[in-house]
This record gives C-alpha cells, structure tokens and sequence, in this order.
C-alpha cells in the first residue's frame, strides 16, 4: 500500500517523530504496515487511506517504532509512561500479584532481542497504532493471562478416583425427578439461544457469563447501558418463549413446565454459560439433537 | 410465576444461577488478537472489521473472556485516570492560594502609594508578604515536580527491562519453553535488583476456585464516591466498601455482606459525611449512616439500578438502567415511581 511522501511527511510531523530519531521512512513503513493489517483485501482510495491514517495514534506510533528500535530516550519515557499503568493492570488481573511476572516478561518482549541474524524482534512491531499504546499493552498483557489459565486449565490433572479430594466429596442425593428437569432445561435453552442472533449471544455472553456490568457490555456492543438493558430484556423474552415451546412439543403441560422453570431458578445444576454462549459447537449440538427429533427436545 | 413477565424475571434468576468456568478450548485461527481487541475498545474499528470480530467473539468463549478482561482493565483505568486527575486538580488549588496571595501582595506594593502613607515605614510588610509568598508559591511548585516522578529511577526501570530481555534470552538458549510455567517460574526465581513481588505461577495445584472467580469477577474496579467533606470519600471494589476519612491517605474497609452478582455496585451518593447510598445490580440498595456498617435496603424490583441522588438519610432517588426513577423519603421503608414531568 503506497502512501504519498507528502502524508508521510505530515504524519510523521504531527506525531513528533523527530523527538524520538524516527526518520520519514521508517515512520512510513510502519504507517503501511498499519494500513496493511487494517485494510486487508481491500483497496482503499487516496482519501479513504488519507482518513484511515490520520486517525491513527501517531504519537504512540512514532514511540513504539522508536522503542522497537532501541532508541535509549524513547525507552525511558515509554517506561515512565506506561509501566505504572501496566502494573496496575496487572494487579487488577491478579491481585494476588500473580500477572507481574507476566507484565515483566512483556517488558522483556518488547525490549526485543538481537537474534543471531542480529535483528532486533521487538514486540512492538504488532502495534498499528489504531488504539492508544496503554490500550493495547493492556490488552497484550490480557491476551496472555487469558490464555496462560487456558494452558493451566488444560493441564489440569482430572481428579484421581481415590485422591482424598474425590473421597471426601459428599455424597450428593440424586433426585431423578431433578435432575431429569434440570437436563431438559438445559437443553432447551442451547437450543433457544442456538437460534439468536449472534449479537444478542455477544450481549447475554458479556452480561451474564463474563459479568460485565450494563455499561461496559454497552461498550463492547457500542450501545448505551438503556438499550444493553432494554435489549437483554427482549432477549431473555425470546429464550422464554422459545424454550416453552420447546417444552410444548415435548407433550408438557404448563403447570410441569412452570415446575421445570422454579427448578432451575433455584439451581441451575452444571450448566456452563461460558460454553452456553461462546461454544457454537456445543450449542450445535443441540441444535442437531433437536431437528432430529422433530424440532423437540 | 403465571404472569409472562415474572417468568421472563424467572430466566433472568436462571441466567444469573449459573457459572460460566474459564476457557478451555485452544484459540482457533479466526480468534481476535490483541492488536484488533484493542483497537475494539477504544472503538477504533471499522464497522466491517466489527462485524467480523463480533459475529467470531459470538462464538468463541476465549475472545469473550478476553474481551471482558480488557473491558474491565479500561473501566479501572478510567476510574485511576479520573483519580488522578482529581489528584491534578487538587494540586492546583494547593498551588493558587500561595499564587493569588502572592498576586495581591505584588498588587498592593506596585498600586499603594509610597510616599503618602505611613505604608513607607510599613512598606517592609508587604515586601515581607511577597517574599513569604513568593517563598510559599516555590515550594508548592517544587513539591508537585516531586512527586510527579515515579519512585524508582528510570535509569533502574530501563535496566530493569533489559536485563528481564536478557533472562529471556539466557532462558531461550537453554531451550526452555518460554511460555512454559517452568520458565516463567525460572525467570522469577533469578536474582533481582528491582524483583517484583513472588509470582504465582498458574499450575495443576492452582485452585479450580481461583479460576471461576477469575472468569466471574476477578477484576473488581474501583468506584469512587464523595461527600460534601473533602476528607471522606468511599470507594468500591467489588463486594467492599471502602471508606477514608483523611483525604485518601488511609482507607478501611467494611464487608456489605453481597456476594456474587448482588456485588456489582453501580454507583453511589454521600449527602453527608456519614451517609452513604450505594446501588446495584439486581435491586441492590446499600445505606450507611454511621460511614461503618451497612444496611440492605428493600427494593421493589430486582432490576438493574444506574444511578442515585441523595439528599440526606431519608431522601433518595434511584435510577433504574432502563431509565426508570423510583424515591424514597423514608429510607428506603417505602418506593414511589416517579412519573416522568
């Protein structure tokens, strides 16, 4: 993507790039690595590419291309800037303080190293500059505590059958009559939720599985609080709806699927809305069960 | 529960019973990467690279809880850079008195006239004044200069950062994984100037609990509340309330009792400095009226509430996240809906 030296010139201006040792040609390569990852598989006019790059944060931008390159005043300050910033990410994350070690070993990461080819990798070659830096460190540092406990999860040993956690779990009671309504419930519900809108899965995901609040689901959605709330009732509608009529088919009279709702309110058993709603394979499958069964349950 | 309302209330409870555990599943290849989740929070996205990210994050519970961590990360860095700006603020006041104080010292040395008063021989007082002022004035602006600079020295942090690169490199040579535990682990473990505080590293002895509590509610972030007292002010993380009563230098914290979603607080009002409104979540309404122990107050409905107004212990008024105004003139004995003018 070829942007005029004219632009160049005046972005690199605007973002100050000189302060740090960034040349005009280094600031363009990282301006057209932007605009190659942003606009993918597109071909934007002059005007279109013009408004894409100027609404970049090209100060952070000229920062992060100096960084990246080593320079020794531009490190000092992004330090100052954004490791106070950082920390407290992280020990928002864990307060147990069990992500500083991830926010150092970001540090390390995007210092870079020279490699024996002896070119510096820094990690601040995957900034475009669509968002502030601080944004963006936070989300990397996000990215990798997410997938850390993903990694933990996964190597979670299952329980040994005579481990003295598995011998000293009670004994639940077993109420076949439970848990019979409890599964149809559940099923029930993959299935309603299986036939929303991807949107509204995003919503009722934030909001009940993730526990985001109205408002921070709302800036994810790009809604105002009202509408996260007045759209969730909508949707919370739609499921009930739904998951009576799937009852209906199932030959249950009203008063047993009442019963089955009052069941569920007062425990919903194991049901998972992580996987509920950002499982598509899982929600699949019960929607599969269904249409074999003749749109029942 | 006959009423197709109540039972819409009913799926609400329901939703709110279950338990969403963390991730499992391995990222796929159309999963959001930071630099798109980033540029998605500071709403910088195009409206068809957000089509694509929402209808993947629909689907995919890992960019969800990825989602959700960054969101919560920005909603706490708003509220700190809020703080400090508040802080900002505060010491620009500090810095006005000494400044408007030299000011009209300076005025009236330059405007009373020398010579037709006996302000000649009391002219050393104003003088006296300006310097003591401008003295003042100094040292107010040295004090925020100083304490604008992090405590550690910068020259240590860029060390430090360095020398974090070069543990990583010794540990790449040694062909450790990198992103293993055990690296993680190796690279705590090395001696450091500037170490930080014991990591604790996620393994197979990491409590399940831990990890439910992180995928629920792991990122509590801070709501601040003041009162008409400079001094007193509350703020919230999580299930606790916490309270100052010395501008912020010290802070105790009393449990409200709230678990689990009840523990969203969503804002609050503190018409005195020992009053104090919080509201919620699902028809949570907290009141204090010693600034120590808290009081549940009955709502009428358990919906969400945005926002409150308070005038002293027995009038309030809550916003509902619908829009909806309820009041209260007996502390919170008895709701009215208040009919829009």
């Amino acid at each position: 993507m070829q942007i005029s030296a004219r632009l160049v010139l005046r972005l690199h201006r605007q973002a100050d790039a000189a302060r740090w040792g960034v040349t005009p040609d280094r600031f363009a390569r990282a301006l057209e690595a932007s605009a190659a990852k942003a606009l993918a598989g597109r071909r934007p006019s002059g005007r279109d590419l013009e408004r894409y790059l100027a609404a970049l944060h090209l100060a952070d931008l000229a920062l992060a291309c100096a960084c990246a390159d080593g320079h020794d005043a531009a490190w000092e300050h992004f330090i100052r800037e954004h490791r106070p910033s950082l920390y407290r990410a992280a020990d928002a994350i864990d307060p147990t303080g069990g992500a500083r070690d991830l926010a150092d070993a970001l540090y390390a990461d995007l210092f870079g190293l020279p490699k024996a080819d002896a070119e510096r990798r820094s990690l601040f070659r995957y900034f475009h500059g669509r968002s502030s830096l601080g944004t963006w460190l936070r989300a990397v540092l996000a990215q990798r505590h997410v997938d850390r406990l993903r990694a933990a999860r996964r190597a979670d040993p299952l329980p040994d059958d005579e481990s003295p956690a598995a011998v000293a779990a009670p004994a639940k009671p077993i109420d076949p009559r439970r848990e019979a309504r409890v599964a149809i419930m559940t099923k029930a519900l993959g299935a309603a939720v299986a036939a929303l809108a991807a949107e509204e899965r995003l919503r009722l995901g934030c909001y009940y599985a993730q526990g985001l609040t109205l408002a921070e689901t709302g800036r994810i959605l790009g809604e105002h609080e009202a509408t996260v709330s007045r759209q969730l009732a909508r949707t919370r509608q739609r499921i009930r709806t739904e998951v009576e009529r799937l009852l209906r088919v199932e030959g249950l009279p009203d008063a047993e699927i009442a019963e089955c709702l009052a069941v569920v309110v007062r425990d919903a058993g194991p049901l998972d809305l992580g996987v509920l709603f950002g499982d598509a394979d899982a929600r699949k499958e019960s929607a599969a069960d269904r249409s074999k069964e003749g749109k029942g349950l | 529960m006959s009423e197709p309302r109540e039972r819409d209330e009913a799926v609400d409870r329901w939703l709110r019973r279950a338990k969403a555990a963390p991730p499992g599943a391995g990222p796929g290849a159309a999963c959001l990467d930071a630099e798109t989740v980033a540029a998605w929070a500071d709403g910088a996205l195009s409206a068809e690279a957000l089509r694509v990210a929402r209808a993947h994050a629909a689907d995919c519970q890992r960019c969800q809880v990825l989602l959700a961590v960054v969101q919560r990360l920005e909603t706490g860095d708003q509220a700190a850079r809020a703080a400090d700006r508040r802080g900002t603020s505060r010491r620009w006041l500090g810095w006005l008195v000494p400044l408007a104080a030299a000011a009209g010292a300076v005025a009236i040395w330059v405007y009373v006239p020398r010579g037709s008063s006996p302000a000649v021989e009391e002219g050393a007082a104003p003088v006296a004044e300006t310097a003591q002022a401008s003295n003042a004035a100094r040292a107010a602006e040295e004090k925020p200069e100083a304490g604008a600079r992090p405590a550690e020295p910068t020259q240590a942090l860029v060390a430090d950062a360095k020398r974090q690169a070069r543990e990583k490199e010794r540990d790449e040579a040694r062909g450790a994984d990198a992103t293993s535990a055990q690296a993680l682990r190796d690279r705590a473990a090395a001696p450091a100037a500037a170490a930080p505080p014991p990591p604790t590293t996620v393994t197979a002895e990491t409590p399940v609990g831990r990890l439910e509590q992180f995928a629920a509610r792991s990122l509590a972030t801070s709501l601040d509340v003041a009162s008409p007292d400079p001094l007193v002010r509350w703020r919230i993380r999580g299930a606790v309330v916490e309270r100052t009563s010395d501008g912020g230098k010290s802070w105790d914290a009393a449990a409200t009792g709230l678990t689990g979603a009840a523990a969203d607080l969503t804002a609050g009002a503190a018409p005195a400095a020992n009053i104090c409104w919080l509201v919620g979540r699902g028809g949570v309404v907290l009141l204090t009226t010693d600034g120590r122990t808290w009081k549940r107050i009955a709502f009428p409905e358990a919906t969400d509430l945005s926002a409150i107004r308070a005038t002293d212990a027995q009038r309030a008024t809550v916003t509902a996240a619908d829009g909806r105004e309820f009041v209260t003139v007996d502390g919170g004995a008895t709701w009215t809906r208040r009919v829009p003018a």
